[in-house]
């Protein structure tokens, strides 16, 4: 036996499946306007907690080939640098090879060494790329140009003999001759450091003038240690100090000032410190400074998760450590022979600048392998963006085809359930009493 | 048998017919009245015992208005009605925490943490460049916004929750003094006799309609009267009916603090009144558990990020050569109270992109060396090592007070140098030690173009930092756990919907059941006016037939 089947049930009935059906057109419906699969959470719950993981993967990616790209940049710097120092070296080299030969006279070596010297700035200037704003061989110190052509200044003043500056150790009056003084960087400042004041260290030959003295006979200099020798064998006489044969040398105040400035002048202080009248000993040299601060540190950029990439190159690296043999050393030598027309001393200057050679091209090496590392991580990255882009579409995309059958298979059902419900309603006995 | 007596049967049939029109009007016109139930009238044949024939018809007898009902469907549709009810406030309460989280989508929190952790990575690029900083402090603050208007949003929907209960409070009392009312209304009528049929269908809805708030039981008394009880406490006896009422009381909230929420009390007895189903359980539930639960996931992952977040970057360098700073304030572990430190929030260079060693301390040095004859005293000459002081951390205590740092106080801090200046020296030369208590950096400052910390920072995004394994150890990263967070809110979600979805189903077949019983059917009460309007014309010509015989009768006198 059928159960009673009243009004209201039917009518019940007829609402709740016509509101269950257009309750799913609706949500046909908003995954068709927007796209999306999953609006919410409760749509799909363990999708979404992927979805948010590859969401979240994917903006990691596009950060990594960010950093892959920047690093990259970065990178072609230092090779297209280390490519330039190169070529220079070579040519240093070529013009030293033929320079050594003995058939060269002093002036044909001369002209060299101006040609050398000019290589050299080149060099100085190189070994200062800059890239967005930063030096590429200063390390992490990158607001600091790693070598600089600096002019040096000092005065060695006999009238005064106190010494105040700790780092002094110029001339002192108990000194005989020969005797050897290290000349100083005076620029820079001690304070924050207990270290004294760095040497002054490869001194551009050519470039160093002694007032009143002459070179070979009062003094020698070596050129890439920093220190002058003055010579038991020197017989000049120096106005204000005396023959410097016979007289104690007394101990000097040496100020530095990057230029100098007359007799006279505040910017000498005390009146001790001034210039005598008559002259005294005038230093001027230019030399090439490292800056002080520590290049060596290491710039890195995360290429893969938990994966550095080193980008950097170091100043020490390219141009060799402070504290061993450097590829300044070698062109300093270099100059210092063609300098001196000395045949030995050039083809000791070429040893050198085949080490600088050869340090740089293993610099550029490496910097190339790294290069090579990068573009196979960016591959590798840009395959896996596409990979995750594909899955995160798959979870949260709707997939049109089936969703737009899906709504015109719902379609059809509500539009039945509507034409049911209205003629089920309808009919009653009364219409027919 | 008189022809008096044949007129007798014809008027009862003719009462009867007219009685069951009427109920069939009273039917038709409330086919649309909610919780109406159809009315039958149940008719007997009256007899009398004839002395020759026996047993003889003497028309019909009302027996009752009868009243289509089944009281066991009634209480399963009740049952049915109260799981409906906790569920579908639950319901509510989760798709709002879902639309609070608004996942997965491009204004979430998940990708703005994702901006932030890539922020410190183009920091890390690009160490001294401003506008990389400037980057991580703008993404740090639209963070830190995200988080306090979650805790926010949350928290306001949770107290919420208050003014939800006293509208069910309200609609409860409103409910069972009808329900009170309509018992005397049933007692009365029944002792008149008969059955009190209309007001029992408005109470069984009304109880009903109470179900879907409370759970409720219900016993009858011969009066018809019902005791109405919920998780066993008397809402409604036959003379009684007890208010529910709103209370507070104070308890501990997941962070430790004290907070005081609205409870439910018995109007006479005071107790506290916990219900065991209906919407307004879903309601204390929502506000008790359900809400605080995902705060407590905001406030863990807030609190593990923070400290995660400062520990790397304390050890730090920023561009002013400081180390020690914090990134966020050390105070805000929660999503509500997580800030960013006025230091970075004034100035991005206060960033520690830079990467130092560790920071040791705080060491306490006692130390005799006075300024007597210099303001300085170089902290370098007790160990080399203490230099770069962590930023703020030099307290000084001499001769029992307090040295107040800042120019124009006590001293002065060179951070980078450990070198501490003292102000008007002369008054601290009087042979007193001095207690310095610091903390500083293992490795100095590696240069502007560092970046190793904002990558350090920006790793914390792979780092473990939450959740617990078997061994105590964490194992989810902050987004692993904010993904697993939001997948269980939607699993939650999805099983609420799913049982809203099938208890609803299921109070619609037991209302089809009852409609079959109860409900009216139009073509059956039309079928029934037909029927009894023949019955009634046919009782009237059966009177005027009688009467025929009665005249033919007379005519013969």
């Amino acid at each position: 036996m059928t159960g009673r089947i009243t009004f209201t049930q039917i009518n019940t009935q007829v609402q709740n499946n016509i509101q269950s059906n257009y309750a799913k057109l609706a949500n046909f419906q908003e995954q068709l306007s927007s796209g999306r699969r999953i609006q919410r959470p409760s749509d799909a719950p363990v999708d979404v907690t992927e979805d948010l993981q590859l969401r979240s993967n994917l903006v990691q990616m596009e950060q990594f080939s960010r950093n892959i790209n920047d690093g990259q940049a970065y990178l072609s710097i230092v090779e297209s640098t280390l490519s330039s120092t190169n070529n220079l070296y070579q040519r240093v080299r070529e013009l030293g090879i033929s320079a050594s030969n003995d058939t060269n006279t002093a002036t044909e070596r001369t002209y060299s060494l101006r040609e050398v010297r000019v290589l050299l700035d080149q060099i100085v200037s190189i070994s200062n790329t800059n890239y967005k704003g930063g030096f590429i061989f200063s390390g992490t110190e990158n607001g600091n140009p790693p070598f600089e052509i600096l002019e040096g200044a000092e005065l060695i003043d006999s009238t005064d003999n106190t010494a105040t500056n700790t780092t002094d150790t110029f001339l002192s009056p108990t000194d005989t001759l020969p005797k050897t003084i290290q000349i100083w960087d005076r620029n820079y400042t001690t304070s924050g450091t207990s270290s004294g004041n760095p040497r002054a260290k490869n001194i551009i030959p050519d470039t160093l003038k002694l007032t009143g003295l002459t070179e070979g006979t009062d003094y020698s200099v070596d050129y890439v240690k920093g220190s002058i020798t003055f010579l038991a064998s020197a017989t000049t006489f120096v106005p204000g100090i005396g023959n410097l044969t016979q007289a104690q040398i007394q101990a000097a105040d040496p100020l530095a000032f990057p230029a100098w400035p007359p007799v006279g002048d505040p910017a000498w202080g005390a009146a001790s410190h001034q210039p005598q009248p008559g002259g005294g000993l005038r230093l001027n040299y230019e030399w090439i400074k490292r800056s002080e601060k520590d290049l060596d540190g290491i710039v890195e950029r995360e290429i893969e998760v938990n994966l550095v990439g080193r980008i950097n190159t170091t100043a020490s690296e390219v141009f060799g450590k402070p504290t061993e043999e450097t590829s300044w050393d070698g062109l300093i030598t270099l100059m210092e022979g063609l300098y001196e027309n000395s045949s030995a001393v050039i083809n000791e200057g070429i040893g050198g600048v085949s080490r600088a050679l050869e340090r740089t091209l293993s610099a550029q090496a490496t910097a190339g392998a790294r290069t090579n590392r990068f573009q196979t991580t960016m591959e590798r990255n840009e395959k896996a963006y596409i990979e995750t882009t594909r899955l995160q579409s798959e979870i949260e995309d709707v997939d049109f085809a089936k969703v737009i059958s899906d709504f015109m298979l719902h379609e059809s059902v509500y539009t039945a359930s509507l034409q049911s419900g209205a003629r089920v309603i309808q009919p009653t006995l009364a219409s027919f009493l | 048998m008189s022809l008096f007596g044949s007129f007798n049967i014809g008027t009862r049939g003719l009462g009867a017919s007219q009685l069951a029109l009427n109920i069939t009007g009273q039917n038709i016109s409330n086919a649309n009245t909610e919780g109406y139930s159809r009315k039958r009238l149940e008719l007997t044949a009256d007899t009398r015992r004839d002395r020759e024939f026996g047993e003889m018809g003497s028309g019909v007898s009302i027996e009752k208005v009868a009243r289509a009902q089944d009281e066991f469907l009634e209480r399963q549709i009740r049952g049915q009605v109260t799981e409906k009810g906790f569920f579908t406030s639950l319901d509510e309460t989760l798709q709002r925490i879902e639309n609070i989280f608004t996942e997965p989508s491009d204004a979430g929190l998940n990708i703005l943490m994702d901006k932030f952790w890539a922020s410190w990575q183009d920091l890390a690029n690009n160490p001294a460049d401003p506008a990389s900083r400037e980057v991580v402090r703008t993404t740090a603050l639209v963070l830190e916004d995200k988080f306090h208007t979650l805790a926010s949003s949350l928290e306001e929907y949770r107290a919420s929750r208050d003014d939800a209960i006293e509208a069910e409070v309200n609609s409860i009392n409103g409910i069972t003094q009808e329900i009170f009312r309509l018992n005397g209304e049933v007692a009365i009528g029944e002792l008149q006799g008969g059955e009190a049929n209309d007001s029992r269908d408005r109470r069984d809805f009304l109880v009903k309609k109470l179900a879907l708030i409370i759970d409720v039981d219900t016993v009858e008394d011969a009066l018809g009267r019902v005791t109405l009880t919920t998780a066993g406490n008397v809402l409604v006896g036959p003379s009684t009916i007890i208010d529910l009422k709103l209370g507070r009381e104070s308890v501990l909230a997941g962070y430790g603090e004290q907070i005081s929420k609205v409870n439910i009390i018995f109007a006479n007895t005071k107790k506290v009144f916990e219900p065991r189903g209906g919407s307004l359980k879903g309601i204390l539930e929502s506000r008790d558990e359900v809400v605080p639960k995902y705060q407590e996931f905001l406030n863990s992952m807030a609190g593990a990020f923070v400290k995660e977040v400062n520990k790397i970057h304390e050890n730090g360098y920023n561009l002013n050569q400081n180390t020690g700073v914090s990134f966020f304030t050390k105070e805000g572990l929660r999503a509500d109270t997580l800030s960013i430190s006025s230091s970075v929030r004034d100035d991005s260079t206060n960033i520690a992109a830079a990467q130092g060693g560790s920071t040791l301390g705080p060491i306490t040095e006692t130390t005799l060396i006075p300024p007597n004859t210099s303001p300085d005293l170089d902290l370098r000459t007790i160990n080399p090592a203490y230099r770069d002081l962590a930023l703020g951390s030099v307290s000084i205590e001499w001769n029992g007070q307090k040295l107040q740092e800042g120019a124009g106080k006590d001293y002065v801090v060179d951070y980078e140098h450990g070198v501490l200046h003292f102000i008007n020296y002369s008054k601290f030369s009087s042979g007193q030690p001095f207690e310095v208590t610091f903390r500083y950096n293992t490795v100095g400052f590696p240069g502007p173009g560092d970046g190793r910390n904002a990558l350090a920072i920006a790793k914390i995004r792979d780092k473990l930092a939450l959740g617990e394994d078997a061994i105590g150890q964490a194992n989810k990263s902050i987004g692993d756990f904010y993904a697993g967070s939001i997948g269980v809110l939607g699993i939650e979600r999805n099983q609420a919907k799913t049982t809203v979805e099938t208890r609803e189903f299921l109070v619609e077949q037991f209302e089809a059941r009852k409609q079959e019983i109860a409900g009216v059917s139009l073509d059956e009460e039309l079928a029934n006016m037909i029927k009894f309007e023949h019955t009634y014309q046919a009782s009237a010509r059966y009177i005027t037939v009688v009467n025929q015989m009665l005249e033919s009768l007379l005519s013969i006198v």
